[in-house]
């Protein structure tokens, strides 16, 4: 089960889009995603990596430029892009592993 | 930030909060503040934490904080106790998760099709729980710089430590919440403030003393091995010994890619083989002892590998 996550910095999660799913909501946005998104497959090793998006679900938020708008009960927080963390859940022969990636600078490091 | 987004409403609230618009400092302390401060103020006279109260109190300090505006003095108050008081109740949530945990509807789950999210087992959010805490918590933090004494006189009740103690708090909990989504950021700051806590002598006293919670203790240790292990092996590995045996020292496991990564530097990370002082057995993963002449691991001494 793919379950690749966005946490804006206030704790909301953005869950990923995917081809298969957009195919409900547009089928211009489903070939779009198809077209360009990320797949997930077996990693290659890393000379031969290849770049790709990730879409995510802006249900129950509206996106404005680099901030976002949070709808929460009767308020809106609004919350910036850039201090959003990736989570990705991947199987690793060890076992499943969760990688964390930080949007920008917010993070130093991380495993 | 936030932003009201309901005209009725915003009149609502104001009105509820009474002296909120008044241009002095001395107001009346919120309802909302009063019941999460009595649930996170750590100690043995904080309020038990029933599940699902979480939702309800951070929905009733998030209202306080939409009805502020950042620049205004007379609101640094609210804010930053709204501010504390969420950075604590997400820390404490990120095990006892109150975020929404599965997704959207239509959530696509790849190779298993599942018609009904009601019946997915909801996963505990604690990435979302640990970055609304540092969140709440850096902007506390940056409140607290104004040096304001009438910031912390709030409560109507004494603070314990007063703003020393307060602002202690939040770096040790930023800390620990960044050590737990695998980030190392701002963690050598707050342990360098804390030098109690870097001794095997002082901590538990410490930990008591700022009723961190035994779930958050492990943890902590985690921290500190982390932090220690380029100035004394030796304590970073008796700290990673206390994480490790987490369940047995404070009645709570560290997950199991925390005592993996522990173990893996202890047997191949250090500069330092960790021995048995009898036996010279190394450090057993799954053994609390030598099994040759019984000495706990926590005993064990350091060589030069």
């Amino acid at each position: 089960v793919l379950d690749a996550r966005l946490y804006l910095q206030d704790g909301t999660t953005l869950f990923w889009a995917s081809p298969r799913a957009m195919e409900s909501q547009s089928k211009a946005l489903a070939k779009a995603v198809r077209e360009h998104g990320l797949r997930f497959t077996l990693l290659k090793s890393w000379e031969l990596a290849e770049g790709g998006y990730l879409f995510f679900s802006t249900e129950g938020t509206r996106i404005s430029e680099s901030y976002a708008l949070v709808s929460r009960g009767d308020f809106f927080r609004e919350v910036d892009m850039h201090n959003a963390l990736l989570e990705l859940n991947v199987s690793t022969p060890d076992g499943p592993r969760v990688v964390r990636v930080g949007v920008r600078n917010s993070f130093d490091s991380g495993s | 930030m936030l932003r009201r987004s309901h005209p009725g409403l915003f009149l609502a609230l104001f009105l509820s909060l009474g002296a909120c618009g008044s241009p002095k400092l001395k107001q009346a302390p919120p309802t909302p503040i009063l019941e999460a401060y009595d649930v996170v103020k750590g100690g043995p006279e904080a309020t038990a934490y029933e599940s699902g109260e979480g939702a309800r109190l951070a929905l009733g300090l998030e209202g306080l904080l939409a009805a502020t505006q950042k620049s205004a003095r007379k609101d640094a108050q609210i804010r930053f106790w709204t501010s504390y008081c969420l950075a604590l109740l997400h820390a404490r949530a990120a095990d006892d998760p109150f975020l929404a945990a599965h997704g959207p509807a239509w959530l696509d789950t790849g190779a298993l099709e599942l018609g009904d999210l009601d019946n997915l087992d909801p996963r505990p959010n604690e990435t979302g729980h640990l970055l609304a805490s540092i969140d709440n918590a850096t902007r506390a933090l940056s409140l607290m710089r104004r040096q304001d004494p009438e910031l912390i006189d709030f409560l109507g009740q004494p603070v314990p430590g007063g703003a020393k103690r307060l602002s202690t708090r939040l770096r040790l909990l930023t800390a620990m919440s960044f050590t737990r989504l695998g980030f190392d950021k701002r963690v050598r700051d707050a342990l360098a403030r804390t030098p109690e806590l870097l001794s095997l002598d002082t901590y538990a006293e410490f930990l008591d003393d700022y009723g961190i919670r035994p779930r958050l203790r492990p943890w902590m240790c985690y921290m500190v091995s982390h932090y220690l292990r380029r100035s004394d092996e030796t304590t970073a590995y008796r700290f990673a010994i206390l994480a490790i045996e987490g369940k047995d020292r404070f009645g709570v496991a560290l997950p199991k890619s925390g005592v993996l990564e522990l173990e893996d530097w202890i047997l191949r990370g250090a500069n330092s083989r960790f021995v048995c002082p009898q036996s010279e057995t190394e450090y057993l993963p799954g053994q609390k002892s030598s099994p040759i002449s019984g000495i706990p691991h926590f005993e064990y001494v350091a060589v030069r590998r």
